[in-house]
């Protein structure tokens, strides 16, 4: 009994410190180029910042629902169904299905990610929840319009169509490493981070 | 009905979720930080100076390269790659820029490095690392 608080004591130490390390190495870049920029264009990253402030209020409710709705649904769903269309064992059909299935998260990692993470811990393979974020980056139904609104029409439809087939690619690629480093798992591999 | 056993899981699920809400603010505000530092520091007619018609097929790793530096942000990245375009730049360098940024943009990783952890992230950055210069090479050859 002793033993196994010792060694929850321990694992939550070592959770703590990898976080820990996590926030360091986020924290160093951003202070120095806050400095650079401080120092380069001290007006513009007022304003900067002034954005940001607005940007952090709009992030953080929808981070928060988002992860909580996640994990709420991904409780619900039964975990043999999971297994079987997104595991290890998937193969190319389930990589398949994450490289369209992504085009339906949205891109926006506030929002996507969460959803991403608890499918991730449900079970799905690393093959699965590489081309469904590959996917969600490049094809996301947020993302499509944007395309079309910000760059001309021959630019948009040349970037979607040499694009189409790389999260399928992606995915294929995590499956094949993942044979040869059984450690790289997904669920294993994104459990084992915090 | 909800069965307990799934009431149970729930509770976990959000037990959770709740702890890693608290675990990423700090990383999420490093990222929106970033950015508006990204922002202020790097004009689109800096990097415009790089990936213009004048860098040949190189434009397409500049664009590549170029991508992941400009802010995730759809209003920053999209415009600055229409606006080279504009100036003449070439389609597969503009391709690459975009799936570049896209997939690599560096103020989107500090929430992505919270929620999926660092060796997710770095294992998911290396099988997407082909992407910017395949898409780029296919839209050099498609024009």
């Amino acid at each position: 009994m002793h033993n196994e608080k010792d060694r929850a004591n321990a694992g939550n130490n070592s959770n703590n410190n990898r976080l820990m390390l996590v926030y360091l190495v986020m924290a160093i870049p951003t202070i120095v180029l806050m400095g650079v920029a401080y120092v380069l264009a001290p007006e513009k990253i007022a304003l900067e910042i002034n954005k940001s402030a607005f940007t952090l209020m709009e992030a953080l409710p929808a981070v928060a629902i988002s992860i909580l709705v996640t994990a709420v649904i991904t409780a619900l769903i039964a975990p043999q169904l999971i297994t079987k269309w997104a595991g290890n064992n998937s193969g190319i059909t389930g990589v398949l299905i994450a490289a369209g299935a992504g085009a339906l998260i949205p891109c926006d990692p506030a929002l996507g990610l969460p959803m991403i993470w608890g499918i991730a811990r449900s079970g799905a393979g690393i093959g699965f929840i590489v081309a469904l974020l590959t996917s969600s980056k490049l094809f996301s139904f947020m993302r499509i319009p944007d395309y079309f609104t910000f760059l001309n029409l021959e630019l948009a439809t040349f970037f979607l169509c040499s694009n189409i087939i790389m999260p399928f690619l992606s995915g294929l690629l995590a499956n094949f490493l993942a044979g040869y480093f059984p450690s790289i798992k997904g669920k294993n591999l994104i459990q084992g981070h915090s | 009905m909800i069965n307990p056993e799934s009431k149970k899981r729930i509770a976990e699920e959000v037990r959770q979720s709740l702890t890693l809400i608290i675990q990423i603010l700090p990383l999420i505000l490093c990222g929106i930080l970033m950015s508006a530092a990204i922002s202020s520091l790097l004009p689109p007619e800096t990097v415009m100076k790089f990936i213009g018609n004048e860098a040949g097929k190189k434009s397409i790793f500049i664009g590549g390269a170029a991508g992941a530096l400009a802010p995730g942000e759809p209003f920053f990245g999209l415009p600055i790659a229409e606006g080279l375009a504009k100036a003449g730049a070439g389609y597969g360098a503009m391709v690459a820029f975009i799936a570049s940024w896209a997939l690599f943009s560096v103020t989107l990783y500090p929430t992505e490095i919270a929620l999926l952890g660092w060796r997710f992230t770095l294992l998911r950055s290396l099988v997407n690392l082909f992407i910017p210069i395949l898409s780029g090479i296919i839209a050099y050859i498609m024009v």
